[in-house]
């Protein structure tokens, strides 16, 4: 047999397509949860626009939406920062501090992932932009 | 730090730096320059479509074949270098080298293919040159009332405008050399392409440093918008429609998408995300004649396209400024002032040329034969 194969690779699955990435990696909305550990997890929707200057945002646009006080976005990292003022289970006020990193930036369902402190109680989140 | 695109060796780089404009993707988006290839086998299937023709090839390994899918450039490319679908006939040997698809699937982009055993090179393609410039000192054609026609002269049918003297959009007077796509040449050079804000500036970096895979054009072939219309290869027709108050933009890079230019004196209704009666990707565009320049006001932008070669930012605070003057007969110059509050700390301008294609309708090219 004269043909002679040099490299062959492992793989034969096709490159599947996938949506845009555009504008502000921010911009858009994101489903995912948060909560304190596994069992605990709340759904969760992440509305949140660039007006040119700044970020802004909300949790879970509705009746009990929760307006984005702090949302910044740092580029050299693409790490996040939300900072908001919401109410616990008991109606008690209490501040989510979110952090977390952009990840697959470049793809339309990008993620992002990290941690989700509801005033001192620490937990963790990850959110999907549709 | 050079762009890593520029930083390979060998046959890869023959590819990159001196292949033909390649209508949908840099190669390297899909392909790893790193991953040298060379495959033997008989041709099983021609697939001639745009946006990339492939050629499926059975090869022998022991007792294993297994199937490969050849990447080549767009039916336009090959056919202006005189290949066809004929030039192998299926159960032909060939020999390919280039490079494997990133994502492990078994596909190659060929830097060369050689055929049979008569070692002749097939499908190779040579960089599309502009016509003769023998009439480049024919003046510009007018209308009867005087106004320069965008077309043809008078008389005569066809022609395009093609090879533009930039291949991406960088602000007047900053020097950030690029590929036909937008690839920098030194992605140091990006900060100073155009006034960005930091994460516009840290996104078109990031779109760079990945071989611009995410280019909606080359993902779902979407439409090409604003400057980058005059940037893409296949060239571009100004359909003038007096009768209309109207220009018709039609685009050879493209799926032949056209836009219009009202002439109408009309408002300019454009808002950011458009409205009910704007085609988004190309917004709401209104011209005036200044002289011989004509003068383009266009908004209405969404963000779901790049509006340059190479991938910079834009948001649907897009406003658009282009001017373009013809010359004379073979000369389009093209100016457009960026606007975008969004994603740049100031306005901002970028010119360039392009040239007439005479008597030559626009090549077809829809990009989307062989894909979503």
């Amino acid at each position: 047999m004269a043909f002679t194969l040099v490299l062959i690779l492992a793989s034969t699955v096709a490159a599947p397509m996938h949506p845009v990435q555009e504008g502000h990696p921010m911009s858009g909305t994101w489903v995912g949860d948060w909560g304190p550990d596994a069992e605990e997890r709340h759904r969760v929707v992440v509305v949140m626009e660039w007006t040119g200057q700044a970020l802004v945002g909300t949790i879970n646009p509705g009746p009990d939406a929760i307006p984005m006080r702090v949302a910044t976005v740092d580029p050299s990292d693409w790490s996040v920062h939300i900072e908001a003022d919401a109410t616990d289970g008991e109606g008690r006020p209490v501040t989510y501090v979110i952090d977390g990193t952009i990840d697959d930036l470049g793809t339309y369902n990008r993620t992002i992932a990290g941690t989700w402190n509801a005033g001192a109680t620490p937990g963790d989140f990850s959110i999907t932009r549709q | 730090m050079r762009n890593a695109a520029f930083g390979l060796s060998g046959v890869a780089v023959l590819l990159l730096a001196g292949g033909p404009g390649s209508a949908h993707h840099h190669p390297a988006a899909k392909f790893d320059p790193d991953r040298a290839v060379t495959l033997q086998g008989s041709v099983s299937k021609i697939d001639w479509l745009n946006p990339h023709v492939h050629l499926f090839m059975e090869v022998t390994d022991g007792d294993a074949t297994v199937s490969w899918a050849v990447e080549l450039e767009s039916t336009v490319d090959l056919r202006r270098n005189g290949w066809g679908p004929d030039t192998v006939d299926l159960g032909d040997r060939i020999t390919v080298d280039g490079m494997a698809a990133r994502d492990g699937s078994r596909q190659i982009w060929a830097n060369s293919v050689v055929h049979g055993d008569s070692g002749r090179d097939v499908f190779t393609v040579a960089p599309a040159e502009p016509p003769d410039a023998a009439e480049a000192a024919a003046p510009t054609p007018r209308w009867p009332d005087g106004r320069p026609r965008l077309g043809p002269p008078a008389g005569e049918a066809g022609g395009y405008w093609d090879f533009p003297s930039r291949s991406t959009l960088v602000e007047d007077g900053a020097t950030a050399p690029a590929d036909r796509h937008g690839l920098l040449a030194d992605i140091d050079d990006a900060a100073g392409v155009a006034p960005f804000q930091p994460w516009a500036r840290d996104l078109y970096r990031y779109r760079q440093q990945n071989f611009l895979k995410d280019d909606p054009m080359f993902l779902g072939c979407k439409p090409a918008a604003g400057p980058r219309v005059f940037q893409r290869p296949y060239g571009v027709v100004f359909l003038e429609e007096p009768e209309r108050e109207r220009i018709r933009v039609i685009m050879g890079g493209g799926n032949q998408n056209w836009r219009f230019i009202h002439l109408d004196g009309r408002e300019q209704t454009g808002l950011p995300e458009g409205t009910a009666g704007d085609p988004l990707y190309f917004g709401h565009a209104v011209g005036e004649w200044d002289g011989d320049t004509l003068v383009v006001d266009t908004r209405g932008f969404h963000d779901r396209f790049w509006f340059s070669n190479g991938g910079l930012p834009h948001t649907p605070q897009l406003h658009l400024v282009e001017r373009f003057t013809r010359t004379d007969l073979n000369t389009l110059r093209y100016e457009v002032t960026i606007d975008d509050p969004g994603a740049y700390t100031r306005t901002w301008t970028s010119s360039w040329t392009l040239r007439w294609v005479s008597g030559e309708e626009l090549p077809v090219y829809y990009c989307q034969d062989n894909r979503p």
